[in-house]
Order: structure tokens, then sequence, then C-alpha cells
């Protein structure tokens, strides 16, 4: 699920909206202004009355569906290309596909750092891809270590990609099963 | 390197879906209204009916509940609207982008607890950058609270302003 910036806006309008009818409610009850008693509904009902009024209602019924239809469908994840453009020159050009490098920095991870259950994903960076590899950690392990493996795996693909075309972070979790690992592993 | 921290999911983003299923059901009720008017379907008309309530002098029990409950709510999705997204993961300093979770720094501080001598049984809890550690000291060892701060403190090198404090029980015997 991915984060919008429209929620924030969204939910923010919306607590607005819930927050006046909870004080109109409120008004309605307690009196508190005698706004409530003020209120004329003579000109709503004229309105909901009128011919075109119905119309008007299915309408907004199609854009309120549409539009909590698209605020829902939004936040599933987009396939990322794999793609990275390299360099070109004049009509040659050079690309990557990110998704043949994760699996081989994966294993790299798992292999140097006492950790297991690598995963992979990528996102979209300025000017080509970050590869985030999420691990759980082996609780007998210790920073240092996790970050000279770190530091390892970071400075393969600095090498490979001396203008960040890809780079590489990498997240540690806790252990998935505590204190259930049947075989010892030595690093 | 300057490193954006990675972040949980913020409060708003679970305040969006709710938004998006409150959204759907004020379409059904406009939808129902106008479906009722033009005959597509029987019954009455909700907003009419909500319309003829407007009109008592005070509102019903239940009107006056779910009142409250909207005002509740409002306050949420305002709140979530602004609340920012706490960070996931610790940073580990070095020529690296590497993170740590809070609950990986305490399973390694456990472990480090519990293996040094005369400690039964170690737990650690991180709060923002306090970590507490219980350690349960065997009986009669002379083990030492300096000696579980250092073995600690040898494991999570390079989590920087962490701050470590160890409270040790001795077992029963």
């Amino acid at each position: 699920m991915r984060a919008l910036a429209i929620d924030r806006v969204g939910a923010a309008l919306l607590g607005l909206l819930l927050l006046a009818a909870g004080a109109a409610v409120l008004e309605w009850r307690f009196d508190v202004i005698g706004w409530w008693d003020r209120l004329d509904t003579g000109a709503v009902r004229d309105a909901v009355d009128a011919d075109w009024f119905p119309w008007v209602a299915g309408a907004a019924a199609i854009v309120l569906a549409v539009l909590a239809l698209w605020w829902l469908l939004a936040r599933i994840p987009r396939p990322l290309e794999g793609r990275v453009r390299l360099g070109s020159a004049d009509s040659d050009r050079i690309d990557i596909d990110v998704r043949s490098i994760a699996p081989r920095l994966r294993e790299d991870l798992e292999r140097h750092a006492p950790v297991d259950h690598v995963t992979s994903r990528r996102t979209r960076t300025d000017n080509g891809q970050l590869v985030q590899l999420r691990a759980n950690v082996d609780p007998r392990s210790d920073a240092a270590s996790l970050r000279r493996a770190a530091e390892d795996v970071t400075a393969s693909v600095e090498e490979a990609f001396p203008d960040g075309e890809v780079t590489v972070r990498i997240l540690i979790d806790a252990p998935r099963r505590p204190g259930r690992r049947r075989t010892p592993r030595v690093h | 390197m300057k490193r954006r921290a990675p972040r949980r999911r913020p409060a708003a983003s679970w305040f969006g879906l709710l938004g998006a299923v409150l959204l759907a059901g004020l379409a059904v009720f406009a939808g129902q209204h106008a479906a009722v008017e033009r005959g597509w379907i029987a019954g009455r008309s909700w907003l009419r009916e909500s319309l003829a309530v407007l009109d008592n002098p005070a509102p019903s029990t239940w009107i006056l509940g779910g009142g409250i409950a909207a005002a509740l709510l409002g306050l949420g999705f305002l709140i979530a609207a602004v609340v920012p997204a706490r960070r996931s993961h610790l940073p580990i300093e070095g020529r690296c982008d590497l993170w740590v979770s809070p609950r990986a720094v305490e399973a390694m501080a456990a472990d480090a607890t519990e293996r040094s001598p005369g400690v039964l049984h170690g737990q650690g809890d991180l709060q923002r950058r306090r970590l507490r550690i219980e350690a349960l000291l065997a009986p009669g060892t002379g083990a030492n609270v300096a000696a579980i701060v250092d073995a600690v403190g040898g494991r999570l090198t390079g989590l920087d302003g962490m701050e470590v404090s160890v409270r040790a029980r001795e077992g029963s015997r």
C-alpha cells in the first residue's frame, strides 16, 4: 500500500465536515447559540422537490463513487519498470534491468551478514532506482558485523554504478522467530 | 551522506482508506435518492426521511450518539492529517545506508545480556533512544552490571546516542 499525498488533504477536509456535523447535532440538542431554531428547511425542501434535483443527486452519486474508487485504488502499488539508463551517445544507449541485480544483492547480503530471509523492493530515485533490502537479524550478531556486510554490498554497488544510477539501502528487522533457529550459523 | 529515514505508514493513509469508504457511503446515499425519485427502485428516499427528521425540536438519542461519534471521528481525521509518519528504523553510522529496527536492537541486546557470565535471562526494551535492559542474575555468581553494559555496548557499536540502562535482579535459589 502506498502513502498518498491526497490522504492528508482528504482526511483534513472530511475531519472538518464530520466535526461540523457533530457540532450541528450538539447545537440541535443543547441549543447553545439558538442557530437550530432559526434554521429554515423550506428552501432545502423546495430544492429537493424540484424536477432537476434527482438528476443532480444521481450525478453527485456518480462523481462521489468515482472519487471514492480512485481514492481506494490509487494506493495499490504500481509495478516499477526495471530499466535504468546508464548512458547514451547519439543513437546508442545502454539500459540496465535492475530486476536482474536485486537477487544478487539479496544473496550477497545473506551470505555476508548475520541475517536471513532477505527481501528486496525497488523505488525510483532522482536518477535511477533504489534497491531496498530488508532482512531479519540473527540475535547473536553485532552491529559492527552488520555494518561491515552493508559496507561491502554498498561498495560493490557504488563501484558498479559510480554515478548513483542504482543505490542500495539495507533495513534490518527483528528476528523472525525469536530463539527457534535450529542450525547455528557461523560468520 | 544525507539520507531520508525509512518511515512507518502515516496514520493518514488508514484514515484515507476510511475516508474513501465514507465517500462511497455518501455516493450510495445520493444515488438511492436519485433512483427512488426516478422510479427505478421502490421504497422511500433516505434523503427525504432525513430531511423530515430535521424538523423535530430535538434529536433522538441515536442521532445524538451519531453526532458525538461523528465529532470524535472528525477530530481523529484532523489529528491524523497532521501527524507525521514515525521513523521505523535507527541509523547505523558508516559508509552505507544501513538502518536497524528497534526490535532488532532489543533482540541483539537481550542476546548480549544473556551471554555475559552469570546472567540467566535478559530482556531489552528500546523507547526512543533509551535502551532498558532487565537481567535476571544467577544467585551467588557475583555477576556485575558493568559487564552487561560493556557487552551490550560492544554489540551495538555504531548506533549513536544510545543510552543504555541495566536493571539487574538476582534470581532466588
